[in-house]
């Protein structure tokens, strides 16, 4: 958590690995990836990584279906595999109606939804949110919150970057930034995760 | 994992279907005309290749020096060919043209039938072992071995026999000679130098076949040498023979040769072309070539600027695959199949159009153009090969700069770097309209310089002058008596008989100046009967015109234009009963100057030129007939009727003057042609992505819009802000292109002797039409956007 401009989407790029810390270290399942190749980086961020974004991002030229396939086309699954896979997905979140549907014929909950089972079908371990609920009413705002609740307890890490102290409460630990520091770092029961990390924006 | 592209890039290509059509019609105009014009040019690039010994054989010619000229011919004399395939072993055959009459229509008669050949040469027996000419009958062993021998090309056989077997049956030539049909050979093809449609045995001419001199160079004639030889000093070598051969005082030429391949497109600037009615211009090649590469090239331009114009929107979706785990290369590879996809279907809508535009495609460059050519194997090998490169040209930058994208920034969103972009679009807007620019200069350049051709005071008036062929008269008599039914008539003003007219070639003299004997020019020397100054409508400056002519007057009276006395450094009165300095071999006496009048094409100054009535000129096969007629078709027919009557073995020949005069510019009237279609398409696909461009702003600056309406600006001044952005490159781009139009122009204008000024004003009038088109194209996008209410586009967001 945090307010404007405290460096909470940088810190997702980097544990992303989508961008470089300017100093510091970070290990991912303890090896140290700050000084990796960007084709080996490429290589963890497609192995490990979920991403839920605020705005959805939804490739509007594709169907729910076509969406939730695109990361695994990406991992070079072959097709029979992907058709599975996208299947047992569609079935979990309880999507299956809407597969052949565009992303604007969806509510935003909805879109959501479909985000984040894009975000999870190739099994990352860890999910990186960047306020997920933001754009949704709190209902809405609720299942998806139950949902990553869900995710949790069968052994996904989740990051969430949220404005909403009550989301954040779903979580098993709130770190609190501000320009760039830690202000506070609160365990709210034992961690279950198996990664650790020294934050310093 | 293509399939998957193959969708992507459908349906982005179908969801934007405004710049996709823009897209696809810019490229395809582009494809069409550039594939028009690469068959044209590889027509023009594939002549006379066809024969066997191609590479071998040699074209002989003579440069004529006189001290003020330098004249190429690219004929020879008779003893030239045999001469040296015995003195230069590695000569292995030669074969010599002669054009019937130095180039006058032959009139042949079969049975009854008359017709006119302009195509009717003599040649050596030797024809087959040198070009590739394939007999349908006769034997070319035996074919041209005899005199009074011919053979005729298919056509002319369907023309002269229809259905009837032509062997052995018999052609009269202008009334005197018989030939008998020895063989049928097939028409040649379309690219080929030859174009004869009658050949004669060579033999058939007893002067030219028993008397062999240095002296008169009419005949075309080629070697061919041994596959081995290196030709390059073949110029050396025909000249040490002429050397040997001729003493020094009589050499008035020297020898040049040139490759058979070479004389399609260079023979521009031989003076004497040869016998061939089909040359083409390698200038003229390349120009048509630089102009389908710009067309190309402007058509890829508009599709990099309106693909990364939406880079916005390609952004977010690069950024979202790319967090999904794609790399760069994949997508570039995606981006690039969206190009390929859309070349594609541009290449079919070119080829649509291009069949569709091929009649007009032919009447501009006033051949074949072979469509049929492209279902080839190794031109569909070049079509594929075309179609990557296009992919490739037009789909690299843009490939690259949206896969670029780093996907971090979709969570921070900043616009780095964006002005630089912009930078690019414009520098492309700029070099599209400096081809614009230069176009249009191009295009107004040529229109007046051929307008001030058409006007231009010729100093004669060829209007209603017809030049009638007498050629195949059997007696004078019959000329004598058709002059005297024509001067009854009305609608004739006047008549005389001729040598030749303006436009035309006539003899070739020289004279020169009194008193130095050193310092020659060159004379062109028409004989005529009088009457001709009335006829050409000629104005004098001294003197009177030629007497009649009494049998027993061994004097040659003469009428000189105004350049020749000025040569001889007399005023026109002076000139008057004085005699030109080594002309003719007889006495010589000028009766009267005329003012100076084009008689050659205004590419050329004007020369000496007289007019005169020695009784040993006796060649006058024309008769040049000044009409003052209200109905030009019947007064035709009428003339043609007593033609009919007077020399019923003769076919009836007419040409206008003026018409003959305006041919002689038929290559630059169809260079301005061509020139205004590509200014049209340049322009055309310009705005397209021009148009394209605005919108993208306008949909872009939709918010920037609906704010400063809301602060109180106007549409006029919303209008002009966006029309902003785009008028610098378009004003820079006219900065750029006019000098180099200028350098452009005055190169093309150097080939005239008498041209118009390139003043600034081409400049100016094709600065402001490229301005105002790209005005009127902006504007209308602009306009739209900022009439739209801002209460929309605010809440958009």
């Amino acid at each position: 958590m945090g307010p404007s401009g405290a460096g909470k989407s940088t810190l997702l790029n980097i544990l992303g690995l989508l961008d470089q810390a300017n100093s510091g270290s970070y290990q991912l399942q303890g090896e140290a990836v700050e000084n990796l190749r960007e084709r080996k980086r490429q290589e963890l961020h497609k192995k490990h990584m979920g991403f839920v974004f605020q705005a959805y991002y939804l490739i509007d030229d594709l169907t729910v279906y076509e969406n939730i396939e695109t990361p695994l086309i990406y991992r070079k699954v072959k097709k029979a595999e992907r058709q599975a896979k996208v299947a047992e997905t569609l079935d979990r979140f309880n999507i299956v109606a809407k597969k052949d549907l565009f992303p604007h014929q969806l509510s935003g909950g909805q879109q959501q939804l479909v985000g984040i089972a894009r975000a999870i079908v190739a099994q990352p371990k860890l999910l990186l949110a960047d306020e997920p609920t933001g754009n949704l009413h709190s209902s809405q705002g609720e299942v998806i919150m139950d949902l990553f609740k869900k995710l949790h307890r069968e052994g996904m890490t989740i990051i969430q970057v949220t404005h909403n102290e009550k989301y954040a409460h779903y979580g098993s630990r709130i770190i609190e930034l501000q320009d760039g520091f830690i202000r506070k770092d609160v365990a709210l029961q034992t961690p279950a995760s198996t990664y650790s990390k020294q934050p310093q924006v | 994992m293509f399939k998957n592209y193959f969708k992507v890039a459908f349906r982005n290509l179908a969801k934007n279907r405004f710049f996709t059509l823009l897209n696809l019609l810019g490229l395809a105009l582009g494809i069409s005309v550039s594939l028009a014009l690469i068959l044209f040019v590889s027509d023009e690039l594939s002549f006379d290749k066809y024969h066997t010994h191609a590479e071998n054989i040699h074209r002989v010619g003579v440069i004529a020096e006189y001290d003020d000229t330098r004249e190429k011919w690219a004929t020879a004399p008779n003893i030239a060919g045999p001469t040296f395939k015995d003195q230069m072993p590695e000569v292995v055959e030669q074969v010599r043209f002669l054009r019937h009459g130095f180039g006058e229509t032959a009139f042949l008669r079969v049975g009854e039938d008359n017709f006119l050949e302009p195509d009717l040469y003599w040649v050596d027996s030797t024809l087959f072992d040198v070009f590739d000419i394939s007999l349908i009958q006769g034997d070319p062993q035996k074919a041209l071995n005899e005199p009074n021998e011919v053979i005729l090309s298919q056509s002319a056989a369907k023309t002269m026999f229809g259905e009837a077997d032509p062997m052995g049956k018999s052609l009269f030539v202008d009334n005197d000679l018989e030939l008998q049909i020895t063989g049928i050979y097939e028409d040649f093809p379309p690219n080929s130098t030859l174009d004869a449609k009658v050949m004669g045995s060579f033999y058939s001419m007893k002067w030219a076949t028993e008397r062999l001199v240095w002296s008169n160079c009419s005949f075309e004639t080629f070697l061919r040498l041994h596959p081995e030889t290196d030709a390059s000093d073949l110029d050396a070598k025909t000249n040490a023979i002429l050397q040997e051969s001729v003493k020094e005082e009589d050499r008035w030429f020297s020898m040049w040769t040139q490759p058979l391949l070479d004389v399609h497109l260079h023979s521009v600037g031989i003076n004497d072309v040869g016998y061939s009615s089909s040359l083409g211009d390698i200038a003229q090649v390349r120009i048509l070539g630089v102009l389908a590469l710009s067309i190309l090239l402007l058509a890829c331009f508009n599709y990099i600027n309106m693909t990364t114009a939406r880079s916005r929107q390609r952004f977010r979706e690069v950024g979202i695959n790319k967090t999904l785990g794609a790399s760069s290369g994949q997508m570039a590879i995606r981006f690039f199949l969206e190009t390929g996809i859309l070349v594609a279907a541009s290449f079919i809508a070119g080829l649509l159009l291009l069949r569709m535009g091929t009649p007009y495609f032919e009447s501009l460059t006033g051949r074949p153009l072979m469509y049929s050519k492209l279902a080839s194997l190794p031109w569909m090998g070049a079509l594929i090969g075309l179609w990557g490169l296009i992919t490739f040209g037009a789909g690299l930058y843009p490939a690259l700069m949206l896969s670029s994208f780093a996907p971090k920034n979709l969570l921070q969103p900043a616009n780095k770097g964006f002005t630089g972009r912009q930078f690019f679009r414009h520098a492309l807007v700029a070099l599209q309209f400096v081809v614009c620019m230069a176009l249009i200069v191009g295009a107004l350049v040529f229109n007046r310089q051929l307008q001030y051709i058409s006007k231009k005071k010729l100093g004669f008036e060829p209007e209603q002058v017809v030049a009638i062929n007498t050629f195949a008269a059997e007696e004078t008599s019959q000329i004598e008596g058709l002059m005297r039914t024509y001067e009854s008539r009305p609608d004739v003003l006047s008549l005389c008989r001729a040598q030749g007219y303006p436009g035309i070639g006539v003899s070739g003299y020289s004279m020169t100046k009194p008193g130095q004997d050193n310092i020659v020019t060159e004379v062109n020397s028409n004989h005529v009967t009088p009457g001709f100054e009335t006829v050409l409508g000629l104005k004098f400056l001294a003197g009177t015109t030629l007497p009649e002519k009494q049998p027993e007057d061994t004097t040659v009276q003469v009428v000189m234009n105004k350049t020749g006395v000025e040569f001889l450094g007399w005023t026109p009165e002076e000139a008057i009963g004085k005699s030109p300095p080594n002309m003719y071999r007889d006495p010589t006496t000028i009766v009267g100057v005329v003012e100076d009048f084009h008689f050659e094409s205004l590419h050329n100054p004007i020369k000496t030129y007289v007019f005169n009535n020695g009784n040993n000129f006796g060649w006058t096969p024309y008769l040049l007939v000044k009409l003052q007629a209200a109905d030009l078709q019947a007064t035709v027919a009428g003339l043609e009727d007593s033609f009919n009557g007077h020399l019923p073995k003769s076919a009836f020949e007419l040409v206008f003057v003026d018409d003959h005069t305006a041919r002689l510019y038929e290559s630059e009237q169809r260079l301005s042609r061509i020139v205004w279609i590509f200014t049209i398409l340049a322009i055309i696909i310009s705005c397209l992505g021009l148009f394209g461009l605005a919108a993208f702003t306008a949909e872009r600056r939709t918010k920037e819009i609906g704010i400063r309406k809301v602060l109180g600006a106007s549409t006029e001044g919303l209008v002009g802000l966006l029309a902003k952005e785009f008028l610098r490159p378009v004003i820079i781009a006219v900065l750029i292109a006019s000098p180099l139009a200028w350098m452009g122009m005055r190169t093309w204008l150097d080939n005239f002797a008498y041209r118009i000024d390139l003043n600034w004003m081409f400049f100016l009038i094709a600065g402001l039409l490229a301005t105002l088109i790209a005005f009127l194209t902006v504007s209308f996008q602009s306009f739209r956007a900022a009439r739209a209410n801002p209460a929309d586009s605010l809440r958009n967001e």
